[in-house]
């Protein structure tokens, strides 16, 4: 579309990538790239972790989002990066449909990222990705003991607060992103947040 | 007071606290503190859960490639960088030019997050300097350490060759950079054996000196081009060990971890264990252990070595296979006792000697059962040949049932005749009637070692180790063994019914055998009636002798047995009632109260109180909503379940035992109950919803019946109540992986040794639940249903063998609901249904009298719930009808 030479300043590239340009959608993705890659990391399930890298995904996810650039020209009121994240989203489904079909009968329940609500399977996902991280099995063991407090604490917490802790900070995302996908108000949102990291001190406190 | 700008205000502050961590950076809560005043604290837990997570979420793999990026080589100034030689777990290792001395080292970069506090620096420097200490030929030698912009290194000498590990993974056509023999000649198994013996001199001699390596494997064995081996990275991998748990050292590579390694335990014979790993992945060119994943590897480790090596590859000498198994043992006792002892048996193997490692005989155990028979050694009667080679006959056990039953029957004759005699001598001299009273007595007292061995049989010959092994779940024994139980117990119910005071002793221990019978065979109304007759003896002996200890024990005993019926039913009423009147009888006399069976039967009896409810097969939801105050409330007894009651009882029984394990350390009778009430008070935690507590109690049963297994290894009786602890909660998380594989593994055990035991095939469906559950969680349908459809007919044939055993009707029951709701939880409501009906049809409940209560419960809820369905299912086909 257009081929004039984009600008490099993030706010620019989003602008012009709206306007359909794929070389400023380039310039976002790479700028967001190591965010979507925290998000992939933490939603691909460990069992194909082996035959899928979150490289491939984030490779494929680019394509994807260069395909279906128009409807991002749609979408207003979308950031761009909550909008790369959907498009992540929509690919890790397609991965895990992929590879694990023959375990798994609904396999969008199992990843779908919370659009608007909050994913079952969280603090699972949180315990995998905590117990994955580490090769050596000292750190599994000496981190086993926290993370199964931890895992039991966001167990007894309400699904949003659960959802804010791991959108907050498994997949890094601002309070204001968080609030967009949750689709709660940006205070809510700190509120619930604030009140459950809270109620996380406590309870750890009272494990220990 | 918290306004909203309040909390904006501080989760910008977290906002940027986590971001500063992210960027690598190392800001403290207090430097927050500093600057952002905090009078209600909220701050403070705001900061200190956001570092929580960040520092667990950190993992080794942003540690690994940051960690060469931000090495500055300029900095180093004595060194030169040739190459980087390798990465692993610990950092990254190059090869350098030590430039004043000009020699050739290798200097490894340890990865910071292992070094990160001052307390663990000062540790590894104390640790290298144990390791530069050791002088060998075939150990690395140390330089010494330093460190250069935050980075801390490790000097040692350079040696140019490979890794044993990278010379495994080099391909077969690919030319290996140092001399092999050839595969799978006998020169290349010579070739592993002596590296071998070369490993074990070498670690021998550290271990002499007090240094352990605690990480042997492949990769840190190198050979150089010479074809000499040395040994790597002495006791570094105490370095990551986290200096804040409680764990003691674990440490290591899971792949290359003894089992007890899991435990915190490690000794020289954990290093013996991974020489033999090492071995074993030499001589098979495969790693012993080779998880799918990480969890996976942890589970086989813990596990243990299954595979032989001449199962791989036949073509391995035998007594080099046996050497490396012995050193592969699961139990670190039956490994040889230093890397030395295992050196020489190399050693032996290389010269051609007779090796010391022999192969388990399996007979061993069986004989040993014939060594405790002091009771009928002690005894010179007529009928003494007959009792003991029927007691040892039988105890023997499967191979001579006929006999053993030919042999029982005409000792049976024998005994009633003293039994008929005695009764005639009652009005005869009194020199026959003692003769008569005497021969009695044998044929009871062996009699009753005979029921011991037989209802301990399935739990193998500790019943008297143990005490009341046959808990929670009867039957349990085989049907060969109810056979002869059965030609038995006429002659205890003849004896029983005799009413002469004269004989009022022997008949209540008639009765309370006759009892112990019924309970094997499962038939547990005969059972009650039984032990209620014996306990109506014993009462009118404690009456007629007050100051007879034994008998107030004995009535205790057998009340405590009366409510293992009880809970067994469910009658919750009754197991309180029975609670109130053992503790009244025990309370009332203080003599039996000093004695160390008084308290444990005190003990128990609380304990059998508190763990009513989970025995009587009730699960937790029912439990609750019963408690909760649903419709199922109108049953009264259910009323007086009060999760409090239950707690108070099992403090109490902990407080006991634990007093009189301290007492006698050695007595494993009250070790094992006081892992039983520690199961039993995590249960009753996690029904109370105090899972914290509930958790600690579970490690605490776990460790203790750990260490029970480990003392008496092999027994059967163990690891059955190891597994039940295991499985007795529905933990979240990790240890729930491994705490399912171990009681999948001691199951599998159990079920080899004998599989038509109904105990264990009960505890095999409970295994199939907890894993099944697992599957439920991440929603994987299909495999919980094909695990729990197992379960089901586990139950069914239960239920149709043990008809008088409610529980496992109850869990039938269960079970066929669970099914029923993974059908409703996929939209199945049809499928749902019509299994429902399917299974009621097939077996359908049985509503005969005296049916227990906990039994009724689990009727009306699958009622209730199939009435449900059927609403639902028509509710459904009317809104997909036009009107």
């Amino acid at each position: 579309m257009s081929d004039s030479k984009v600008s490099a300043d993030p706010d620019e590239a989003v602008a012009a990538m709206r306007d359909g340009s794929a070389d400023a959608l380039a310039i976002v993705f790479s700028h967001y790239r190591e965010r979507l890659r925290q998000i992939i990391r933490f939603r691909l399930d460990y069992r194909i972790t082996r035959r899928v890298s979150d490289s491939d995904v984030l490779q494929e996810s680019y394509i994807a989002a260069a395909k279906r650039l128009e409807q991002f020209s749609q979408q207003t009121d979308m950031p761009a990066f909550l909008w790369l994240r959907l498009i992540v989203g929509q690919l890790l489904i397609d991965v895990h449909r992929q590879h694990l079909q023959a375990e798994m009968r609904d396999v969008r329940r199992e990843v779908a990222l919370p659009a608007n609500g909050c994913s079952p399977h969280t603090s699972l996902a949180i315990a995998a990705q905590l117990a994955g991280q580490a090769t050596a099995v000292s750190e599994v063991v000496a981190r086993a003991e926290l993370i199964e407090k931890l895992e039991l604490t966001l167990n007894e917490m309400d699904d949003i607060d659960r959802e804010v802790i791991a959108l907050r900070h498994f997949e890094e995302l601002t309070n204001i992103e968080t609030a967009k996908v949750l689709g709660i108000d940006p205070a809510a949102a700190s509120k619930r947040y604030v009140r459950a990291m809270a109620r996380l001190a406590q309870l750890m406190t009272a494990f220990n | 007071m918290c306004t909203d700008e309040n909390q904006i205000e501080l989760d910008r502050i977290a906002e940027e606290f986590a971001s500063a961590i992210r960027c690598g950076e190392t800001p403290t809560i207090e430097e927050y503190l500093d600057r952002y005043p905090d009078p209600s604290g909220q701050l403070t837990a705001l900061l200190s859960s956001v570092a929580m997570i960040e520092a667990l979420k950190g993992g080794t793999s942003k540690e690994h490639s940051n960690l060469a990026d931000s090495i500055d080589f300029a900095e180093l100034e004595d060194y030169v960088i040739v190459r980087e030689i390798g990465r692993g777990g610990m950092g990254i290792v190059f090869e350098a030019i030590h430039k004043s001395l000009d020699r050739r080292v290798a200097l490894k970069f340890l990865a910071s997050h292992l070094l990160s506090e001052a307390k663990q620096f000062a540790r590894f420097r104390l640790e290298a300097r144990a390791a530069a200490r050791l002088r060998h030929p075939n150990i690395v030698p140390v330089f010494g350490v330093g460190s250069a912009a935050q980075q801390h290194y490790i000097v040692m000498d350079y040696i140019d060759g490979t890794s044993l590990r990278n010379l495994l993974a080099s391909s077969a056509d690919e030319q290996p950079p140092i001399e092999v023999p050839n595969l799978g000649t006998q020169h290349y198994f010579d070739w592993v054996a002596q590296h071998g013996a070369t490993l074990c001199s070498a670690l021998e001699s550290a271990h002499a000196q007090g240094v352990l390596h605690r990480d042997v494997k492949p990769a840190n064995l190198l050979i150089d081009r010479r074809g000499e081996l040395w040994i790597v990275d002495f006791g570094l991998a105490k370095l990551a060990e986290h200096s804040n748990t409680a764990t003691g050292e674990v440490i290591g590579t899971p792949q290359y971890m003894a089992p007890e390694s899991f435990e915190g335990v490690y000794d020289v014979r954990s290093e013996v264990y991974c020489i033999g790993l090492t071995l074993f992945e030499l001589l098979v060119r495969r790693p012993a252990i080779e998880g799918k994943n990480t969890a996976d590897t942890i589970r086989q480790a813990i596990v243990g070595v299954k595979q032989t090596p001449r199962q791989m590859d036949s073509k391995i000498p035998r007594d080099l296979e046996t050497i490396v198994l012995k050193a592969l043992s699961r139990e670190p006792a039956a490994r040889y006792h230093s890397a030395d002892e295992l050196g020489n048996d190399l050693q032996r193997y290389l010269g051609h000697q007779p090796i010391a490692a022999r192969r388990t005989r399996i007979l061993e155990r069986m004989i040993r059962w014939t060594r405790r028979e002091p009771v009928i050694a002690s005894l010179t009667l007529s009928s003494f040949a007959l009792l003991a080679a029927l007691a040892i006959v039988s105890a023997v056990g499967y191979y001579g049932t006929h006999s053993a039953l030919a042999t029982a029957q005409s000792a049976k004759q024998a005994a009633e005749q003293s039994l008929e005699l005695k009764i005639a001598a009652l009005t005869a001299a009194d020199e026959q009637r003692t003769r008569a009273e005497k021969n009695l007595q044998v044929a009871l007292s062996a009699f009753t070692e005979i029921v011991e061995n037989i209802a301990g049989r399935g739990i193998e010959v500790d019943a008297d180790v143990l005490g009341e092994v046959t808990d929670t779940t009867a039957p349990s024994v085989s049907p060969q063994d109810a056979v002869l139980l059965q030609s038995l117990l006429g002659f205890f119910d003849q004896l029983a019914a005799n009413n002469d005071e004269e004989l009022l002793s022997e008949s209540a221990v008639a009765a309370q055998r006759a009892a112990e019978i019924y309970t094997s065979l499962g038939e547990l109304q005969h059972a009650e009636r039984a032990f209620s007759e014996a306990r109506n003896r014993y009462h009118r002996l404690c009456e007629l002798h007050p100051d007879d200890t034994t008998f107030i024990l004995s009535q205790a005993d057998v009340l405590n047995e009366l409510a293992v019926i009880a809970g067994l039913r469910g009658e919750l009423a009754q197991a309180k009632q029975l609670f109130i009147d053992t503790r009244d009888l025990l309370h009332a006399s203080d003599p039996a109260m000093e004695l160390a069976d008084g308290i444990f039967q005190l003990a128990r009896a609380h304990r059998l109180f508190a763990s009513v409810g989970s025995r009587s097969g009730l699960d937790h939801a029912m439990l609750q909503s019963s408690l909760a105050g649903s419709s199922l409330q109108r049953h009264h007894w259910i009323k007086r379940l009060r999760t409090e009651w239950d707690l108070d009882a099992i403090e109490t029984a902990i407080v006991l035992l634990n007093s009189l394990v301290e007492e006698s350390p050695a007595d494993h009778r009250y070790r094992a109950e006081l892992a039983r009430a520690y199961r039993t008070k995590a249960e009753v935690a996690w029904r109370a919803k105090t899972r914290a507590e509930s958790e600690t109690a579970v490690r605490r049963s776990i460790e203790l019946f750990e260490d029970l297994l480990a003392e008496n290894r092999g027994s059967a009786a163990i690891r059955y109540e190891l597994a039940t602890t295991l499985l007795c909660t529905e933990t979240l998380g990790f240890n729930q992986m491994v705490r399912a594989a171990r009681a999948d593994e001691l199951c599998r055990t159990l079920l080899e040794s004998s599989p038509t035991l109904p105990r264990y095939q009960s505890l095999k469906a409970r295994s199939l639940q907890n894993l099944a559950r697992l599957q439920l969680k991440i929603e994987n349908w299909d495999v919980a249903e094909a695990y729990l459809k197992q379960v089901e007919a586990i139950y069914a044939s239960l239920r149709g063998n043990f008809p008088e055993v409610d529980v496992y009707e109850t869990q039938h029951a269960q079970v066929v609901e669970s099914i029923a709701d993974i059908y409703v939880a996929q939209g199945r409501t049809d499928a749902a249904l019509e299994y429902l009906e399917q299974i009621l049809r097939r077996t359908p409940p049985r509503l005969r009298s005296g049916l227990s209560p906990a039994a009724a419960i689990q009727y009306q809820r699958t009622r209730a719930k199939l009435n449900k369905l059927r609403d639902r299912s028509s509710s459904e086909v009317n809104a997909t009808e036009p009107e």
